[in-house]
């Protein structure tokens, strides 16, 4: 089974480090601005963040390289260190002297794992994109940081940036730069693919393996080794990928799709939203999982995702659904998202677009939610996820997976 | 004239099941014969690339360690180094199904259309048809294999062959083509004449690519059709031809690898081989190439099984805590912990 490991669990490593959980109850009379625990927070983060922007001793990146991406990202972690206490006093404010300093410190990681996900996805100057492709095509190994943790970001891009021609990597390396020095400022980046890149490469897979008779023009080009032991022999399903293996993965699906004639810039834009670090996967726990397994009745409204509950993710998520004879859905997929997210404002909160995805499916691939008899099976269907307001006295965390106090409405909308 | 060889080999019919099941099955040259180096950064490098799929990568190290003078301080040859690693991540890191040979046809078959000029990307996929002809066949005892897996086992050895000769015209430019060829033809039962032919022809290519004298040894060992008269004529030709850059060191390279491949404790009760020979052999390898703790536990174990006590000693002493079990057979800890004892060591 994939190991996932998270970046930063605050509720675990906040917890352990700071003692947060019971000083939750103790903070909440503090005057929002002077919060003891703060500090402490802030340098935990810095250094939960930091072990983002530490290149592996053993990746082999060389030594010009690694020196100059090593300034890059100190410059950034000092940057980071001092927005870091106004980022807090920006949330304290919005939520008032009663701010429940343990949703605070949840929008400030929130806003930061964004950061982490924009800084992704952004695409650089024309030169800065054509050198990118080029080093992504030139060689799979831009995708081997040796490691399945969810925090090879600056790993990943350094290794693309070693394998531009050299003449490119200084240019590069300002434009990392560059994209750094925009955290935390309004700014936009581009739409998701149509088709979820996932799923692009899900369905490309379905023609393997190719029986011996069909004709080698007509399926998906070869896997190399690695994927196809992976797929082929092993049958892992893309989920059980490792990240290195699923990054593989989209570096074939590039090649293919560009010798489909797909467009440079949409190449690399799937590329980068099929490589993407999502927040959930910074900050996966076990426990949010199976309380939501257990948590799920079938007859009944679907439980609000803890992990979303945590980090205050609401908003309305649309589903297309295809019905067998019998009316029963068989297929479902998120067509729209609106989501909101506590302390990400003025960009889009790309890092949990996804937040609310598995739970709106399972409902509405439940046979429970299909359509009334001789009713039409009207194939758009919307969930309407809603927060109660926080309570000041409770850390939100177990506002939200207590199935009383969340209030969550999967609105049966028709239409 | 190669491709002449080729044609006529093709035209040939290939053994029946029943004369294949009198030889036992040899290991392509993933699995690691006794001769091999340990892991080094080439192998890995090599396996490395082939495994994830960067061609350019493979092609890159290829081109560079197929240049003259890319030997290991130990002499072992780098260009071989790089093929285990390939050969080894072709083949998957596990038992690997239909599908996943299916993919490396087409992958390396892709690769070749690509880069019609390049030797590598068709022997690449001859290869890759030899490996798929292997998956059918496996290593066991040919008892052991399902009477159908012979005909597929053939079909892809042909496939192989067929395209090499097709492509001859590129391919042939690099000596790795004749390896392929020769491990093909030997499963296919092609006399000697025609695979010697091969190997000198490789040789012509690339006079370092010393794999390929490997390569033959197999084809005149008992276990596929030779017999120790034969094997001893083909070594001494091979010391012969080495003698200006090796001396006489593949006398006892080659012997130790027939030790290896078939004749194991009883190389000196069942073969020609010549100790007193095979010692000057060692010899003369580490006065060309003396830093090779790998070949000192070879001549070790080589002096056991001659029963050369006063050599085995002084070996023993030399290697002191560098013991190197793979180099003791296929029972490594154990023969070495049998020729300690006989010595007296233990």
């Amino acid at each position: 089974m994939k190991k996932r490991r998270s970046w930063v669990r605050p509720g675990l490593a906040l917890a352990v480090l700071l003692g947060l959980a019971s000083a939750v109850q103790a903070a909440s009379a503090v005057p929002a601005a002077d919060h003891p625990e703060d500090p402490g927070f802030a340098r935990a983060t810095e250094k939960n963040l930091a072990a983002v922007f530490v290149l592996p001793k053993d990746l082999a990146i060389d030594p010009e390289l690694r020196s100059a991406a090593d300034k890059i990202s100190a410059a950034h972690l000092a940057r980071v260190r001092e927005q870091l206490p106004g980022w807090i006093k920006e949330e304290r404010a919005i939520q008032g002297d009663n701010s429940n300093t343990n949703r605070v410190y949840y929008a400030v990681v929130a806003r930061l794992f964004n950061e982490l996900a924009l800084w992704q996805v952004e695409p650089g100057e024309a030169a800065y994109e054509q050198a990118t492709l080029a080093a992504i095509l030139s060689s799979p190994s831009v995708c081997r940081t040796g490691s399945n943790r969810p925090n090879q970001d600056f790993a990943r891009k350094v290794l693309r940036i070693q394998a531009m021609a050299p003449a490119q990597r200084q240019a590069a390396l300002a434009t990392e730069a560059a994209q750094l020095a925009c955290w935390g400022t309004p700014r936009t980046v581009p739409a998701w693919p149509a088709l979820h890149p996932r799923d692009v490469v899900k369905a490309a897979l379905v023609g393997k393996p190719a029986k011996p008779e069909k004709a080698a023009g007509a399926r998906a080009p070869a896997l190399p080794p690695l994927l196809a032991s992976r797929l082929l022999s092993d049958g892992a399903p893309y989920e059980k990928l490792a990240r290195d293996e699923t990054c593989l993965l989209q570096h074939w699906w590039l090649r293919t799709s560009l010798a489909q004639g797909k467009s440079r810039e949409e190449v690399l834009n799937a590329f980068r939203y099929g490589t993407l670090v999502m927040a959930s996967d910074r900050f996966y726990q076990e426990s949010d999982g199976e309380a939501d397994a257990a948590a799920d009745n079938p007859s009944g409204r679907p439980p609000y995702p803890k992990f979303a509950a945590r980090f205050d993710v609401t908003g309305k998520t649309t589903v297309s659904r295809r019905f067998d004879a019998q009316g029963q859905a068989i297929e479902a997929g998120i067509v729209k998202r609106e989501i909101e997210v506590g302390g990400i404002r003025g960009v889009r909160p790309l890092a949990f677009e996804d937040a609310l995805d598995a739970a709106t499916l399972r409902y509405a691939l439940h046979p429970d939610t299909r359509p009334q008899a001789g009713k039409a099976t009207e194939p758009l269907f919307t969930m309407v996820w809603a927060l109660d307001p926080p309570d000041a006295e409770k850390p939100a965390a177990a506002t939200a997976a207590t199935p009383v106090k969340t209030s969550q409405t999967p609105k049966g909308k028709q239409r | 004239m190669i491709v002449r060889v080729l044609q006529s080999c093709l035209a040939r019919r290939a053994l029946p099941p029943l004369a294949l099941a009198l030889a036992l099955a040899l290991a392509l040259t993933g699995a690691a014969p006794a001769n091999a180096a340990p892991e080094s950064p080439i192998t890995e490098a090599a396996g490395e690339a082939m495994w994830w799929g960067d061609f350019a990568a493979l092609e890159r190290q290829n081109a560079e360690l197929k240049r003259p003078g890319h030997l290991d301080e130990d002499g072992a040859s780098q260009i071989e180094l790089f093929r285990t690693g390939v050969n080894r991540s072709l083949k998957g890191h596990r038992t690997e199904g239909e599908a996943y040979f299916r993919e490396m046809d087409a992958l390396t078959l892709g690769w070749a259309q690509d880069h019609p000029q390049s030797a590598l990307a068709h022997i690449l996929h001859a290869e890759a048809l030899l490996l798929h002809a292997w998956s059918y066949r496996g290593g066991g005892f040919a008892k052991d294999v399902p009477p159908a897996a012979w005909k597929d086992f053939n079909d892809y050895l042909r496939q192989a062959v067929a395209y090499l000769g097709a492509h001859a015209d590129v391919a042939l430019t690099d000596s790795h083509a004749h390896q392929v060829l020769l491990q093909a033809g030997r499963a296919l039962g092609w006399d000697r004449q025609q695979l010697d032919a091969i190997r000198r022809d490789g040789l012509k290519r690339n006079p370092e690519d010393v794999g390929l004298y490997f390569e033959m040894l197999s084809s005149v060992l008992p276990k596929w059709g030779g017999n120790p008269r034969a094997l001893d004529d083909y070594i001494k030709s091979v010391v012969e031809e080495t003698r200006p850059q090796y001396g006489t060191a593949f006398y006892a390279r080659l012997y130790a690898s027939a030790a290896e491949s078939e004749f194991g404790h009883a190389l000196f009760e069942n073969s020609y081989a010549d100790w007193p020979a095979m010692k000057q052999a060692y010899e003369d390898m580490f006065a060309r190439y003396p830093n090779s703790p790998k070949r000192r536990n070879s001549y070790a174990y080589m002096a056991c099984l001659a029963k050369d006590k006063d050599t085995l000693l002084r070996l023993l002493g030399e290697i002191g805590k560098d013991a190197m079990a793979a180099q003791w057979g296929p029972n490594g800890e154990r023969s070495l912990e049998g020729c300690r004892r006989w010595a007296g060591q233990l």
